[in-house]
């Protein structure tokens, strides 16, 4: 019954380590520049977060990784959301899950270790051209040949695609939804940038007849979706933290803008329409705060999350859209031009609210946990 | 970060003596009971003699020291009591006690302790409140009602209202102005209490939209013994309103040796209303087909969850960075959202308030109604205010 809602001390101290990275290491001015460079992320960053042994935190420590419980992941993520970085963070930890829920001891000493010390990034290639990533809509076809498979189709929307060391890949095969752990080297992988609103390089990846080996089956054939369902939930509860995190930042500067900026003959924030708006912010962020911390609680304490996951992820997942919006109104025009920050926020957000399942995606989910159907 | 909630042995046995008591003295048709909403006189006479019971078995203040008439509770004890009446709908004692039992503790005199809490441990007094004026609502501080001291008394002369279920109240709490200085605000008010049956108080009913009777109260020369203040002279705005000052009463332990279990805890306020409309929808059909299938009134469902979710989590976490009044602006903004969503999944069989075509025997109905009387205490707006200008700082 010792019931808390706080962080402990030691979250407390990942959190400020990783604050002070980041002020230092990706200001907003680095996040401009890599926006407009190849491969959209900072290699040399990620090497030296890989040093400071955050890309392993919820590895087991036989792979190289510090065996550290879901909630540590939190406070990294919302420091990462807060800083706008960007770079295939959240795609590498879920398919570092996905490895672990199923993958072979073979991939597992392959990757895992690799992943931990910043030699290898794997991007998601799940959203169908549909949109969807639910076992209704994944039809990139997947077909055994001998002892391998051969890949046909096309997953829209991967992230970093272009310089990934593995695409973790759904597809649907006779036996139902499949996964694959794929080499975007492999004859038939085609990669092409989608010009897109957040700001990060996003890709439709074409798999044309592409033979992969059997060893880059993840699971059982027909079993993929047992494995994939509650690592997106997972994922999106850590995309939820992303969320949090830009909305503390966003917040501030809300805020801030509210007080310093005059008309009228003083403040824009002594008129209640904007104190609304600014508050709303905040409500926005704390509702989110406090369903991400419960859901991510759950999944550290190996209780069912299902139901706590999908509220969390909803709930964000909406609240960031809303949060955004009231933020651009306090900013009025001035937050419209691009050389203000705000709008690096509201692109990137548009990624986060429908990444690993929109908020529709996860309100069905919800509605299965809840039992409606 | 840590949301399992665990119970013990010893905590178990204490919650099946509340259960088979309620078993006992709660029938069914009495379940539900909520003193502000309610006027029927059969309930309100079985309620009466209910908390008396529930005062004899010290479970109305659980946690209050043993010589005020508490079981001496730690405040995990007092959660399972609170729980099992909860889980079977038992109605909260009725008045203002609930807020004026904590101050008379921090703040009152050991005489004052003396004269009230027993009473009010035993279900004896039952507090009715004397604070919003007409031209005095959410900003409490502009109130009118002035005391004069004459003598050993103070004599108070105004006018109070929305003074919920004042006459099934004995006691009565009023704020006043004791600095003649308008302008002194905040600064210059003073709480008193006295029996409600002190010559000069006259009642005039307001009934609600929610079946209740709220009051107007008419102070004339109301006589208040000099003794009878709660906190000090002009501090009341602090003392009482803010909860400022004064010794915290003392917090029992219960040296529970365990083990520890997890355990769920009972669904209560909107969570239990939700539970109940999704088993509605789940046997009920509309053009012809179940109206859980429906994926709008799945959606619904969904957003009532999550707001339900985040109540439950406010509550979990006490208190925040930010303050109270974050908190109460989110539940208050949240009461009119679930019952105006309840009802769009009802439709037009929503506004039924009772016989054999009301669903869920017309509680959402009920729920719906009681929604638009959530402003005691300051309005949403209110709250907003406060969070915008003393969590965030903007200007006033």
């Amino acid at each position: 019954m010792a019931i808390d809602t706080r962080w402990n001390a030691d979250q407390d101290h990942l959190r400020a380590a990783a604050r002070q990275f980041l002020e230092r290491r990706c200001p907003t001015t680095a996040v401009r520049e890599l926006e407009a460079s190849e491969p959209g992320f900072d290699r040399a960053m990620w090497q030296e977060m890989a040093d400071l042994g955050w890309l392993g935190i919820a590895v087991p420590e036989e792979f190289g990784g510090a065996g550290s419980g879901f909630l540590d992941l939190v406070p990294l993520f919302e420091e990462l959301g807060r800083a706008v970085v960007p770079g295939p963070f959240l795609d590498t930890m879920v398919a570092a899950d996905i490895l672990l829920a199923a993958g072979t001891g073979e991939q597992r000493a392959d990757v895992l270790p690799a992943i931990t010390d910043g030699r290898c990034t794997v991007s998601l290639a799940l959203v169908e051209p549909d949109g969807g990533i639910g076992p209704e809509s994944i039809a990139l076809r997947a077909e055994r040949s001998g002892d391998g498979w051969v890949l046909d189709g096309v997953k829209l929307l991967v992230a970093f695609a272009a310089s990934a060391d593995r695409l973790l890949c759904s597809a649907r095969s006779d036996d139902g939804v499949t996964l694959f752990l794929v080499d975007p080297g492999t004859a038939g992988v085609a990669v092409t940038p989608v010009p897109n609103l957040s700001g990060l390089p996003l890709s439709a990846v074409e798999f044309e007849r592409v033979e992969v080996p059997g060893a880059a089956l993840v699971g059982r054939a027909g079993g993929g979706w047992a494995v994939l369902s509650p690592a997106i939930a997972k994922g999106a509860v850590l995309q939820a933290a992303t969320i949090v995190g830009a909305a503390g930042a966003v917040l501030e500067m809300t805020n801030q803008y509210a007080k310093d900026r005059e008309q009228f003959g003083g403040p824009i924030g002594r008129y209640q329409a904007v104190q609304y708006l600014v508050s709303d912010v905040l409500i926005d962020l704390h509702r989110a705060d406090l369903l991400t911390r419960q859901a991510a609680y759950k999944i550290d304490a190996r209780q069912p999350f299902e139901r706590e996951a999908a509220i969390a992820a909803t709930f964000a997942k909406q609240a960031s859209a809303h949060l955004h919006r009231q933020a651009h109104e306090v900013h009025a025009g001035v937050a419209f031009m691009m050389e203000h920050d705000l709008q690096l926020y509201s692109r990137r957000a548009k990624y986060w609210e429908t990444s690993l399942g929109d908020a529709r995606y996860h309100e069905a989910r919800l509605a299965e946990a809840l039992e409606f159907v | 970060v840590d949301l399992t909630h665990t119970t013990t042995p010893a905590l178990e046995s204490l919650r099946d003596e509340v259960r088979t008591w309620l078993e006992e003295e709660l029938p069914p048709e009495y379940e539900g009971f909520q003193w502000d909403f309610e006027e029927d006189p059969d309930r309100w006479a079985f309620m009466r003699q209910f908390w008396k019971k529930q005062g004899e078995k010290r479970w109305l203040e659980p946690t209050w020291p043993g010589e005020y008439g508490g079981a001496e509770m730690s405040p995990r004890q007092a959660r399972v009591v609170r729980e099992e009446f909860d889980r079977r709908r038992a109605g909260g004692f009725a008045g203002i006690g609930m807020i004026l039992g904590p101050a008379f503790l921090r703040l009152g005199t050991l005489e004052q302790k003396a004269q009230i809490l027993p009473g009010m441990a035993a279900g004896g007094i039952m507090w009715a409140e004397g604070y919003s004026e007409p031209d005095a609502g959410s900003d409490l501080a502009a109130l009118q009602t002035r005391a004069e001291l004459d003598g050993d008394e103070w004599v108070v002369n105004g006018q109070k209202t929305f003074c919920t279920a004042g006459h099934h109240c004995n006691w009565v709490m009023v704020a006043a102005r004791t600095d003649p200085d308008a302008s002194m605000r905040h600064k210059g008010l003073t709480w008193f209490y006295a029996p409600m049956d002190t010559p000069g108080l006259e009642l005039r009913p307001l009934y609600n939209l929610a079946d209740g009777r709220q009051n107007v109260l008419f102070f004339d020369d109301f006589r208040v013994p000099a003794a009878n203040i709660l906190g000090d002279l002009n501090q009341g705005w602090n003392q009482v309103w803010f909860g400022l000052g004064g010794t915290p009463a003392p917090v029992f332990e219960d040296h529970d040796p365990g083990p520890e279990f997890a355990y769920e805890p009972p669904l209560t306020g909107h969570a239990w209303v939700l539970d109940q409309l999704v088993a509605y929808c789940k046997v009920n059909t509309r053009g012809g087909r179940s109206l859980i299938e429906d994926p709008l009134v799945q959606h619904q469902l969904a957003q009532l969850a999550i707001g339900v979710e985040t109540e439950k989590l406010l509550w979990n976490e006490d208190c925040c960075e930010y303050g109270t009044h974050l908190h109460q602006a989110i539940a208050k903004e949240f009461q009119p959202e679930f019952g105006q969503r309840c009802m769009e999944i009802l439709g037009p069989l929503g506004i039924i308030q009772g016989g054999e075509w009301a669903p869920l025997a017309g509680e959402i109905d009920r729920i719906y109604r009681r929604s638009f009387g959530n402003h005691a205490g300051g309005t949403s707006q209110v709250k907003r205010m406060v969070v915008a200008t003393r969590a965030l700082g903007l200007p006033r």
